[in-house]
């Protein structure tokens, strides 16, 4: 039985088609897998390269404000006891200050957008 | 390593789904998806066995998502034994339409074993099942099979 199977299924196994057409559509699929790898790898690099660049320029910034604090001291409320009307009376009248507050706002941003967008632009293309 | 595997590949899987564009696009897939994964193969079981395995998978894959064709099983029969008009190849249709009508992983382990001539645990590994399941499936296949032996053997 075992014998009589066997000789049947070779017998009646199917011949696959041309294998020079399979193999260059293969050739075409793999480069086209190759140029897709060749694409991502540029991205990781470039974006590698992009959270180097904020990751240093956030320390830069972080840096510049922190010397920029140091001399010109503020004197805000504790954060517990801090409110709209208690800002505005600690930076009225000092322009320093709200532009100091406002790049510090922005880093802050950058530093948490950034490398959010930046890898979920990864993960999705690392899905393709 | 692939080329060598390229052939016996293809029929498999030729005889595993019966449309021979399918089959080819599985193969292509298969042989794609083993190129990107190439630097997970450990080397624990033969180059052979996990191409094979991936192939089964992608098999699989398109099954569930329905993309196997799902045409008249004659012109499937009569595709896979397009050469050969003589009376051979009429009764590999009937065969063939018997294999089609098995459950997929008996139809799977059947061909492996026999057609292929793949040990046991080669194709455990790439249905990924234990060696006791295979051995069942084969048993059953032949059961099933055994309806469409005898009226052949009085040929």
């Amino acid at each position: 039985m075992e014998d009589e199977i066997r000789t049947l299924l070779h017998e009646a196994a199917p011949q696959p088609s041309d294998p020079a057409a399979f193999r260059l559509e293969l050739n075409a699929r793999l480069a086209a897998v190759e140029q897709i790898k060749a694409f991502r790898d540029r991205e990781y690099r470039r974006s590698r390269r992009t959270m180097r660049i904020v990751f240093a320029a956030g320390i830069l910034v972080g840096m510049v404000l922190a010397v920029l604090l140091i001399l010109h001291p503020l004197d805000l409320p504790t954060l517990t006891e801090i409110s709209l009307s208690d800002i505005l009376k600690a930076t009225g009248g000092k322009r320093l200050t709200y532009v100091l507050m406002f790049l510090g706002a922005l880093t802050t941003a950058c530093a948490i957008v950034l490398p959010l967008s930046l890898s979920r632009h990864h993960s999705r293309f690392l899905n393709l | 390593m692939v080329s060598a595997e390229q052939e016996p590949l293809r029929r498999f899987l030729l005889a595993l789904c019966g449309d021979p564009a399918e089959a080819d696009d599985i193969a292509q897939d298969a042989m794609v998806n083993a190129y990107v994964a190439s630097g997970s193969f450990r080397g624990e079981s033969r180059f052979g066995t996990w191409l094979f395995r991936i192939a089964y998978n992608c098999f699989i894959d398109r099954q569930r998502s329905h993309r196997l064709a799902t045409g008249p099983l004659d012109e499937r029969a009569e595709a896979l034994s397009a050469g050969d008009r003589a009376d051979a190849a009429f009764r590999f249709e009937d065969l063939h339409r018997a294999i089609r009508q098995l459950p997929e992983k008996e139809r799977a382990a059947l061909l492996l074993f026999y057609m292929e001539d793949r040990p046991v645990k080669e194709v455990a590994a790439i249905l990924d099942i234990p060696a006791g399941s295979v051995r069942a499936y084969l048993t059953r296949g032949r059961q099933h099979l055994k309806s469409f032996l005898e009226p052949w053997k009085t040929k």
